[in-house]
């Protein structure tokens, strides 16, 4: 099925396959490919992104891994997007920091995947999330020009936050390639504060998020269903099923397929074709995916 | 969008269509009103709108769009004009908008900690609106008793205590804005995160070039169950410094971690009749906020760090009378200014934190060698710097000295890893170094960013990203004093 394999090892190597190859998906490690919203029912496997995707090329991120920079003393990490997460975690722990992430499913993925899915800690109550953690990106556009956003400065609000729009992309709008994140002292690390009732596995996950006045009663509805479930952030993990929906909430939800579409307002959804449009125009990257949205 | 201003029988006519559309004593026109809104607190350009309307409501905001989209007339947001970069200036031949009479809190809801409210409704309001509910909203700039929150939402607005909190960004769960075909969106829910593109995330700071912001839904932080504050004085400014990177090194987030220098203490001793030690040359003030034990905690941390400084000073809190005290120099300081020249510009650098001592350092040699005043105020905790540059604008030469002062020290941040701007924006004043911050391609990504928004330029035209049409003819207007 997959025809040419992209495996990048420098941000030279990367913007050169970019700009010449065609349409293309592009992957982190492969793990968070089980959220995908297109595709058929039932076609998410962790290790199975080449049956999942039926596109030519596709462009894996791991080899463009390891920290560029870290400065403990202002706690500030630059690393490049195919590092996984618990080799970050590891190498940022010989210096006593950490990024505060907790996810039901431990530390899987790479740091660009998990960027481009921005999928909810377990800790943002007390610790944030990727948004507020990301500090600035090195970014390479379909046409491989190569694009600095944001600093490595803990605050600041020069020009447009372009980095943010990447969170949550999905890949579509440009391709992660460096990222500048902010780090805690481990010691200053909290443990999550969720229930556990039962384990959960990638490939059924279902992540909801509602107002603290209807949190009791999807709790009270999942009670025969595994999950996690944070109070502080309002957040349920759980295997997949049928749960009430409440106003103002939100899903994701593993495997693939239009079943995983959450409905955007027509103002939405005509600002993020244009997005689409004005960012990748020849629609190279991960093609579908945002049109779908 | 034209290029040179109207004459005045063509901006009396302007102010009567739109008089016609909103109703009487909604439009100003009169040439001292024009006048009074001719900068905001970034005082050395300055830009006679050709009228200013006081809309009261989003429907207001959109028929007054409407009609500027209509007429190719340029429009301008404007707050409280407490913005420090020139962001609230009107175009050239420009329609200015003010919030000062959307100052409605709209909704409250307490068990989802939430409230809805209207752009000029001003910060500290917001706060004192749900204080009875043990609440309140933590951006909190030090203007915030006059700032607006649509002036916050467009500059993405810190203040002391975002070093612990976060800033704008992070408390404000949703927007209703007029877009720049004058028509009325929400962006964002109740419910933050989630899947789909953070439109949100963008859209907040950028300095109303993407729309007219009309409410906002804002997340309420409970108010901490302990509070401890503490300043400190020290013999060097590098003995303070070098407090704060050790503070930050060890792990602790204090809720806020100033600082403030000679100069400032100078100012407020006159002002206020602060007496400091004898010798001291910089102040730290530094709040702990929270559960009761772990405050206890980093107290004691902190006073560690501060006497392995050697602190000369230090004074801690007995009550809210003394804390509110202890604040006097961070929060007046650049009032006070006022009294060591008549002319104050305030610079708002970032650094990474561990390069303080260095920064500080370089901060009082471009001082001499320009020959101004700079005395230094400053979020510590997070790298962001005030360095606060006194002269007298009636002399041109020590305005020159003053704009070139601070653009190398802006060039020193860049230098250290920094950034041009932590809570005051680019507006006009810093957009002539994006280019050395971002690169070409950088600004081209920006550019591409705000088409998705803002592909005309009649929405507050030729701020951030110089690259639209007349831009030239705007920064020669704008920038007539300061070039």
């Amino acid at each position: 099925m997959v025809n040419t394999l992209l495996e990048p090892q420098t941000l030279e190597e990367l913007a050169d396959a970019v700009r010449d190859a065609g349409r293309m998906e592009v992957l982190g490690s492969g793990s968070h490919v089980a959220f995908d919203v297109r595709g058929p029912e039932g076609c998410a496997g962790l290790d199975d992104w080449s049956v999942a995707l039926g596109h030519p090329t596709v462009l894996m991120m791991h080899r463009l891994s390891g920290i560029v920079e870290h400065h403990p003393e202002d706690m500030v990490v630059v690393v490049r997007a195919g590092t996984r997460l618990t080799d970050l975690q590891n190498s940022l722990a010989e210096r006593g920091q950490c990024i505060p992430w907790a996810s039901p499913l431990g530390d899987i993925g790479t740091v660009g995947g998990l960027l481009a899915l921005g999928p909810p800690n377990g800790l943002e109550a007390r610790c944030g999330g990727w948004r507020d953690w990301c500090l600035g990106m090195t970014i390479v556009r379909p046409d491989g020009r190569v694009a600095r956003s944001g600093s490595q400065a803990v605050k600041s609000v020069a020009g447009y936050d372009v980095h943010k729009l990447m969170i949550g992309a999905r890949g579509t709008l440009g391709v992660i390639a460096e990222v500048i994140l902010r780090t805690l002292p481990l010691g200053a690390r909290p443990e999550p504060t969720w229930s556990v009732a039962g384990s959960l596995s990638a490939s059924e996950l279902r992540i909801q998020r509602t107002l603290a006045t209807d949190f009791a009663a999807l709790l009270s509805a999942a009670r025969d269903v595994a999950h996690v479930a944070d109070e502080a952030t309002c957040t349920l993990w759980s295997a997949d099923s049928e749960l009430p929906r409440f106003e103002h909430d939100w899903v994701m939800r593993a495997g693939c397929g239009p079943r995983n579409l959450e409905p955007f307002d027509a103002v939405h959804t005509g600002w993020m074709r244009s997005a689409k449009k004005l960012l990748d125009p020849e629609g190279k990257l991960n093609p579908g995916a945002l049109e779908a949205i | 969008m034209p290029l040179t201003d109207p004459d005045s029988r063509t901006e009396a006519r302007w102010a009567r269509e739109l008089e016609s559309i909103l109703g009487p004593g909604q439009v100003l026109a009169t040439a001292s009103a024009r006048k009074a809104y001719d900068c905001d607190a970034y005082t050395i350009d300055k830009s006679k709108p050709s009228v200013v309307v006081l809309p009261e409501t989003t429907e207001q905001v959109r028929d007054v769009v409407r009609w500027c989209n209509r007429n190719q007339i340029p429009y301008t947001p404007r707050g409280a004009g407490t913005g420090l970069s020139g962001g609230a200036l009107a175009a050239i031949g420009g329609v200015l908008i003010s919030t000062k009479r959307m100052t409605k809190i709209l909704e409250t809801d307490l068990p989802n900690r939430c409230l809805r409210a209207q752009a000029g409704a001003v910060n500290k309001r917001i706060s004192e609106a749900v204080a009875h509910a043990g609440l309140h909203f933590a951006p909190d700039p030090s203007s915030q008793t006059v700032s607006t929150l649509g002036g916050n939402i467009a500059e993405n607005s810190g203040g002391p205590h975002t070093l612990k909190y976060g800033v704008t960004v992070q408390h404000v769960l949703a927007l209703t804005m007029v877009d720049v075909d004058g028509e009325i969106v929400q962006v964002g829910s109740k419910v933050p995160g989630g899947p789909g593109l953070d439109l949100l995330g963008v859209l907040i700071g950028s300095e109303g070039t993407m729309g007219v912001v009309t409410e906002a839904w804002v997340r309420l932080t409970p108010n901490p169950a302990k509070v401890e504050t503490v300043l400190a004085s020290f013999a060097t400014v590098r003995d303070a410094t070098q407090t704060v990177a050790d503070i930050i090194a060890a792990g602790t987030i204090p809720a806020a971690l100033e600082m403030m220098d000679e100069g400032i203490m100078k100012a407020v001793s006159l002002a206020f009749g602060l007496v400091y030690p004898e010798g001291a040359k910089a102040l730290l003030l530094i709040e702990c906020d929270g559960d009761p034990r772990a405050v206890a905690g980093e107290m004691r941390t902190v006073l560690d760090i501060c006497a392995n400084h050697g602190a000369m000073d230090v004074a801690v809190a007995a009550d809210e009378a003394e804390r509110q005290k202890l604040w006097t120099a961070r929060k007046k300081g650049i009032g006070a200014m006022g009294r060591i020249a008549p002319t104050i510009v305030t610079q708002d650098g970032v650094i990474p934190r561990s390069k303080l001592p260095e920064m500080l350092d370089r901060i009082t040699e471009v001082a001499a060698r320009r020959g101004i005043g700079i005395a230094n105020i400053f979020h510590a905790g997070d790298g962001n710097l005030h360095p606060c540059m006194y002269f007298d604008d009636r002399d041109p030469a020590q305005v020159e000295a003053a704009v070139a002062a601070g653009e190398e020290i802006l060039e020193v941040c860049l230098d250290l890893g920094g950034s041009l701007s932590g809570e005051h924006g680019i507006g006009v004043e810093k957009i002539g170094l994006m280019e050395r911050m971002f690169g070409r391609e950088g600004l081209d990504l920006m550019m591409d960013v705000r088409r998705i928004f803002n592909d005309g330029d009649l929405c507050n035209p030729c701020k951030i990203l110089p690259n639209q049409k007349g831009c030239v003819e705007h920064m020669r207007r704008w920038r007539g004093a300061a070039w």
